[in-house]
């Protein structure tokens, strides 16, 4: 490797220091400054690094090893210097208590051999002082300021088949080539038919030399013709001078925005400024082949199931684009789940041709992910079909017979169109017997998933749908005994060395960050709001309701709705980052490759999970 | 009388005075006691690149040093400088280093470049990872230039490594495979888990022989305050 300038070489604490959040979006010569007065000490395992009655000088960050914060018994630690806890390479402890550190000083041990880089605490103060972001890094580890969005590297606009065509094509590409044109002096009636001829818009006004002086649009002679205008006028007494261009290298985007902020509907494209085409709104709107209403309109016009199929293999594309476009893993969770409804009552209405309508109304209830809004793209559409035959046993045979051949058919059509998983099933009837809690939180949450079911669809005889209770209630007390068993496990701490740490301080066998962050959350929020008898499926809006009406603290709640968008979004993440075996669930990342960002925003998260967890412990939620 | 000297001309009489630097770096020199503790010196981690192995023949080409307070690294303390060599750098020096006649050729000169290293050596204790031969190319330039050796006492974490792992592996509950380890600077520091630096690159070997000496030290002390004598004691057990 080649020597650098020694005036300029990288301090290599500067050089570990931009690595690790919050320091890594710092000015360099700032993060220089701040190095320049650092000290690196090494600690032995089980050394003592500091004591509850000594304040640190230091803002400490670790470079190589962990170690674990404990106050003596009878001090209370704020979070997220929290008694027991633990820091792994790239995190910081030691904070001053405005910047979300703890009140007083915690003991600090190294769990192993550890080398730590010390910041002086007054040049950490004053540049966090400086630079909000890092302060809101430490205070707010999951809110947007804090930096928790993917790095540019992952938000850059994707590749062409992935990305908004707004921002991925350019305005070269959508035009259409060849340019329509009369010369300076033909009058209106023929600058007309040259348009008829030609079915465009709009023609050039060129001169001899073949210079572009003006263009003449449909709404042109629209004016011309209301305000009595003789047709043999030439072209220049209407055309408007000089055309807008734009270069076929700018993105579509720019076009709609010169188009909407200058009020035409006609951009002249040229290529280093010589005309080859026209882009038109049309053009612009005929390409808008990813945005999820144009899917959506889409999905609704299919003819027939292998439409529907193609158009299903765009679903992850959007999501990616979305996601790239800042949408939360909540907010494509939403799309998601609407485009698999579309999907849905299409396949449906398409099957019924084959199969005839069924002798009874039936209402497809959609539950689970998909009952909550929260579908992200490896999901599956769980569904439940429920015939309404009034009571009358001819009926309902008829309609077992029915659907007995019409389901494996929209189940193969399912299939195929990636909406289902072998965790997702389609059953006949939703049967609050087969709920029980045996004390797994798992189960129990699978089995209570039907408690988010929404009816998506209706078929058969009979108008809209009515506005009968979709689950079958339960007696409160059933569902406050679910809840407690829900709460009995602590969520873990954070995650250190690869693993998930336990508030006990022991490790957890399996590396789930699902099952320990979002699930728990989602089926909290549930048994909450179907103990209080809020009639909302999402789970943000379920904690929404539970804030609003009081049965739960204002923070609580905001903490548990920004800890369920993060873990989420990380999954989400993993999952647009993983390959497209569909049907398969895709695997987590490898803990130990987690960065220093994650692991802190995970520590914040579950610190909400927690936070949730403890207030739903309250003697008011037992039975 | 004053030395009438040029750079590089040998001195043809007996023996020379001794040149500014070198009598600054002698005085600033204390005598050490060995009872001192490591938490009150202060080290200076030093890495040299050089030309070959043989001070006679060959040149150093850059000089890499960082400080450290007791057993504190000090990251904002740091010294680099590259070292325009009296004669070409061969090429199979350049491919490891990377560093060429071109790039070399607006360098301080050895002598230039050693005085200022002495400056900022001062009263400290030099570490280095086989730290004989950086001495070696030190005490070579310093006895042409400024007419005489350099006298700060040196650590060698190699010395250490070897100590440190002998009573590991021969110890009970060893694995026994130090026949089979390698000693070299990036293999310890692979070995021990150490924060990698830039293989080959004068102050980037240099803060790895300090995390080094960080590391055997405070291991080789099992958490006692540990005296500079003992800590030679311990670099020395390996040859006995």
């Amino acid at each position: 490797m080649q020597a650098r300038d020694p005036s300029r070489q990288p301090e290599a604490v500067a050089a570990f220091l931009a690595t690790v959040p919050p320091f890594d979006a710092i000015p360099p010569a700032e993060l220089a400054a701040l190095a320049a007065g650092s000290q690196v000490a090494f600690y032995l395992e089980n050394e003592r690094i500091s004591g509850p009655e000594e304040a640190l000088d230091w803002v400490c960050c670790v470079q190589r090893g962990g170690v674990r914060l404990s106050a003596p018994a009878g001090t209370v630690c704020s979070w997220p210097d929290a008694p027991g806890d633990v820091r792994g390479e790239g995190e910081c402890f030691g904070l001053p208590a405005d910047l979300g550190g703890p009140g007083q000083a915690c003991e600090v041990r190294a769990l192993e051999d550890t080398f730590l880089v010390r910041l002086p605490r007054a040049a950490f103060v004053a540049l966090a002082r400086r630079h909000p972001r890092v302060a809101a890094y430490f205070g707010d580890a999951l809110s947007r300021a804090a930096g928790l969005e993917r790095p540019r590297r992952e938000a850059a606009c994707p590749g062409r088949d992935d990305g908004d065509y707004l921002f991925t094509r350019r305005a070269g590409e959508v035009a259409s080539h060849g340019l329509v044109c009369v010369a300076r002096g033909t009058d209106l009636r023929r600058a007309a038919g040259v348009m008829e001829e030609g079915r465009v818009g709009s023609v050039l006004v060129r001169e001899a030399s073949g210079a572009v002086i003006g263009i003449v649009t449909d709404r042109d002679l629209r004016r011309a013709v209301a305000r009595g205008i003789a047709l043999s006028a030439p072209v220049e007494t209407l055309m408007s001078a000089p055309v807008t261009a734009i270069d076929a290298d700018a993105p579509c985007f720019d076009a709609l925005i010169r188009m909407t902020g200058e009020g035409f509907r006609h951009l002249l494209v040229t290529v280093d400024g010589n005309p080859v085409g026209m882009v038109t709104a049309s053009d612009l709107l005929l390409s808008h082949g990813r945005s999820p209403m144009a899917l959506l309109r889409a999905v609704g016009r299919a003819g027939d199931a292998a439409d529907l199929r193609a158009l299903c293999r765009g679903i992850r594309p959007l999501a990616a684009a979305l996601t790239a476009r800042g949408a939360t893993a909540i907010a494509v969770g939403g799309i998601v789940a609407l485009l698999a409804e579309r999907v849905l009552t299409r396949l449906l209405a398409i099957l019924e041709k084959t199969c005839g309508p069924p002798p009874a109304r039936c209402r497809w209830l959609a539950y689970g992910a998909a009952g909550r809004r929260e579908m992200l793209p490896d999901a599956g559409l769980a569904l439940a079909v429920v015939a309404e035959d009034g009571g009358d046993p001819i009926i309902a045979r008829a309609a077992r017979t029915y659907l007995a051949a019409f389901v494996p058919l929209l189940e193969e059509e399912l299939a195929a169109c990636g909406l289902r998983t072998p965790t997702t099933g389609l059953c006949l009837g939703v049967d609050p017997a087969a709920l029980r809690g045996d004390g797994d939180p798992l189960t129990l949450e699978g089995s209570l998933e039907a408690f988010d079911a929404r009816v998506v669809a209706a078929t058969g005889p009979g108008g809209a749908d009515g506005p009968e209770p979709v689950a079958p209630g339960l007696p409160r007390e059933i569902f406050l005994r679910l809840l407690a068993e829900l709460t009995a496990h602590p969520a873990p701490l954070g995650i250190y060395q690869g693993r998930l740490m336990e508030r006990d301080g022991s490790f957890a066998p399996i590396f789930d960050l699902a099952a320990r962050g979002s699930r728990p959350l989602v089926a909290m929020a549930r048994l909450a709001a179907l103990v209080e008898g809020i009639g909302e499926t999402g789970t943000l809006a379920r904690l929404e309701c539970l804030e609003q009406g009081g049965h739960l603290p204002e923070t609580i709640c905001r903490a548990a709705r920004e800890a369920l968008i993060f873990f989420e979004g990380e999954r989400l993440g993993w999952l647009l980052a993983a390959g497209d075996i569909p049907g398969e669930r895709h695997g987590e990342p490898r803990p130990e490759t987690l960065s220093p960002r994650r692991r802190h925003g995970c520590r914040a998260a579950f610190a909400a999970v927690e936070g949730l967890r403890l207030a739903l412990c309250e003697p008011r939620w037992r039975p | 009388m004053a030395a009438m000297r040029r750079p590089g001309f040998p001195w043809p009489f007996g023996s020379r005075p001794i040149a500014a630097p070198l009598a600054a770096h002698l005085r600033a020199q204390p005598g050490r006691d060995r009872t001192a503790l490591l938490e009150d010196l202060s080290f200076v981690a030093v890495d040299t690149e050089l030309t070959g192995f043989d001070p006679r023949r060959h040149a150093m080409v850059a000089i890499g040093a960082v400080r450290l307070r007791g057993l504190t690294l000090l990251p904002g303390e740091t010294f680099f400088t590259l070292v325009r060599p009296s004669r070409d750098v061969p090429r199979d020096a350049s491919l490891i280093h990377g560093l060429t006649d071109a790039a070399l050729a607006d360098a301080p000169e050895t002598a230039e470049a050693l005085a200022a290293f002495l400056d900022f050596l001062g009263p400290a204790i030099v570490v280095g990872h086989h730290v004989e031969l950086d001495m070696a190319f030190f005490n070579a330039a310093s006895r042409r230039y400024f007419g005489g050796e350099l006298a700060a006492p040196c650590i060698d974490t190699l010395r250490l490594a070897l100590a440190y792992e002998e009573k590991r592996q021969m110890g009970p509950g060893g694995q026994g495979d130090f026949e089979r380890m390698h000693f070299d600077l990036a293999s310890l520091c692979r070995r021990y888990g150490l924060p990698p630096f830039a293989a080959h690159d004068a102050l980037g070997d240099a803060y790895s022989a300090a995390y080094l000496f960080l590391y055997l030290a405070r291991k080789s002390a099992r958490g006692r305050p540990l005296t500079l004598g003992g800590l030679w004691r311990s670099g020395r057990l390996w040859w006995r």
